[in-house]
């Protein structure tokens, strides 16, 4: 049975009018700060993923891996997955976030310190070559992997990082 | 032209105070609401104090105004004030002062969160308590209502509906957002199978899958992903139409958790957090057996310990018990099925509504055709709704 609340409180038909209308502003300010910038932070938004409608030979991902070469001359694969494990956001994400740079050949030096020491923790013997390989994979859709294109490489100063 | 203006205010004001939500109602959803808390959402956060300031990358906001992570004491303090205020939520001591609390402290820890790189979008999530408690979650089944009934003072049975249709809207219009963002990206073109899409790429690109979606994927019939990707469109868009009457909103949740526990065998995505904060609006108080979790808490009493005042022993238990909660967090992550249960358990919910909406449907119609008065019964079940 729908009820309809006694409107004899002014203070509180003042207080529900102006949280609508902020309501409004809220939504108008949020909408502005997306189509200018990105969505921002804290904000009244769900998970869209727009980008997946895409024709069938565009499906893609772009992914990151750390490639490692150690003195011994073996080698080692590690994914944003491996390296920042204890993430409790995608790890995947994160990486970019660290990994993102106006520069094509370089990243930040603290994100670099923080990467060696997280390839350190995870490879037996001492690294001698770091390299972080960004590829970008295409799909059909089955999902069967057309192609690999390599689409950004940083190879990162192992020695500046040794004591 | 003043009187048709008045009339309208009028009319806008007796919407936003119009709804059948008891105040006991709200309570039984807070006590649910605060142990899901507790056990699914306490996330730990202390992680990011050992990643460096390049990998903060704040979003537009005011988390823009800091330069790097916070440091681990500081993290350490969001997560146990969070694990507070979520004991003191589900027992009802300071319950407003806590709600609101809960929601501010965890959308700042969670905005040092989302600027190592994404956002979870689990706002709604951290909105409820804030609502809920100006609704008057609080004055029922509570330590709050015991102290108050002891003083001679109770609140009215019905709640505060302004709150409820207020977060009521912002839930409509978080979806209507998705919806939108989808036309604009070209869900919509015929062209193009975007549910297909992101299957193959949780599949293929990301790894993740169960046996379910990995047979899915397989059958690549593009009218029928087409029709996925229109009903998810229509179906994100819809609640905002909904939104103006509390039974078309129940509908509309409901099936949105239908659709949740969809997206969860399909895709393996569980919006948990989504399913939870529809059952703010499932009318508790008329579920079999959903009083029985407010008397429990309303049975419970804090031990007495001599020189103890009340209100002291009631802060004691919101401390033991929530960090309690903390301390397990620490040692023992939440599995992921427990975020999968919430979603079953939640779409059972949905669909014992819609099948009780159309049970009601039927004696209607059948109460139309006959000029006899329906059992007693089903007359008890109409008013329900």
């Amino acid at each position: 049975m729908s009820y309809k609340q006694p409107l004899n409180n002014p203070r509180h038909i003042v207080v529900a009018r102006s949280a609508i209308v902020g309501l409004g502003v809220l939504i108008a300010v949020q909408t502005a700060t997306q189509f200018t910038q990105r969505e921002p932070y804290p904000a009244m938004f769900q998970p869209s993923f727009s980008g997946d409608a895409l024709p069938i030979e565009h499906r893609d991902s772009l992914q990151a891996h750390v490639t490692v070469e150690t003195n011994t001359g073996e080698s080692f694969n590690f994914s944003p997955h491996m390296l920042l494990a204890d993430a409790t956001i995608e790890p995947a994400r994160v990486f970019d976030a660290g990994t993102r740079s106006n520069n094509a050949h370089t990243i930040d030096p603290r994100s670099t310190e923080f990467i060696l020491s997280r390839v350190a923790s995870l490879t037996p013997g001492v690294p001698n070559a770091v390299t972080i390989v960004w590829t970008e994979r295409h799909f059909n859709h089955s999902g069967e992997k057309i192609d690999e294109v390599e689409v950004r490489r940083v190879a990162l100063p192992v020695d500046e990082a040794k004591p | 032209m003043t009187t048709a203006l008045s009339r309208t205010v009028c009319l806008f004001d007796g919407w936003l105070h119009r709804g059948d939500f008891t105040r006991s109602s709200l309570a039984i959803y807070r006590i649910v609401f605060g142990v899901l808390l507790l056990v699914l959402e306490l996330t730990d956060r202390q992680w990011l104090a050992n990643y460096p300031d390049s990998f903060y990358r704040p979003r537009p906001g005011p988390f823009e105004l800091f330069s790097g992570f916070p440091p681990e004491p500081i993290l350490i303090s969001l997560e146990i004030v969070i694990a507070l205020s979520a004991a003191a939520i589900v027992l009802g001591v300071r319950t407003l002062f806590a709600s609101l609390t809960f929601t501010i402290t965890a959308i700042v820890a969670n905005g040092f969160v989302f600027s190592a790189g994404k956002i979870e979008h689990d706002i709604l999530l951290l909105l409820t308590p804030a609502f809920l408690g100006l609704a008057g979650w609080g004055d029922r089944f509570s330590f709050d209502a015991h102290r108050r009934a002891a003083q001679g003072v109770t609140a009215p049975q019905h709640a505060e509906h302004w709150p409820l249709r207020l977060f009521a809207l912002i839930i409509a219009w978080s979806l209507f957002t998705a919806a939108y963002a989808k036309i604009l990206g070209g869900w919509l073109n015929t062209n193009t199978q975007a549910t297909h899409n992101a299957l193959i790429r949780q599949i293929y690109a990301d790894n993740v899958y169960g046996d379910f979606s990995a047979w899915v994927a397989q059958h690549h019939v593009p009218w029928l992903w087409e029709i996925a990707d229109w009903s998810t469109v229509l179906l994100e868009a819809s609640l905002l139409f909904a939104v103006f009457s509390w039974r078309a909103c129940r509908y509309t949740l409901s099936v949105l958790t239908l659709f949740h526990l969809g997206v969860m065998a399909i895709l393996m995505i569980s919006f948990q957090g989504n399913v939870i904060v529809y059952g703010s609006f499932v009318l508790w108080h008329i579920m079999p057996g959903a009083r029985r979790i407010g008397e429990i808490i309303t049975r419970y009493r804090p031990p007495v310990v001599p020189g103890l005042t009340q209100r002291t022993a009631e802060t004691g238990s919101v401390i033991g018990i929530g960090m309690l909660a903390w301390f397990i967090h620490e040692k023992v992550p939440t599995p992921e099925w427990a975020a999968q249960v919430v979603i079953v358990i939640g779409s059972l919910i949905a669909t014992g509504y819609l099948l009780h909406t159309m049970r009601h449907l039927n004696t209607r119609r059948s109460m139309l055709a006959s000029p006899t008065p329906p059992p007693s019964n089903q007359r008890a079940a109409q008013s329900d709704f």
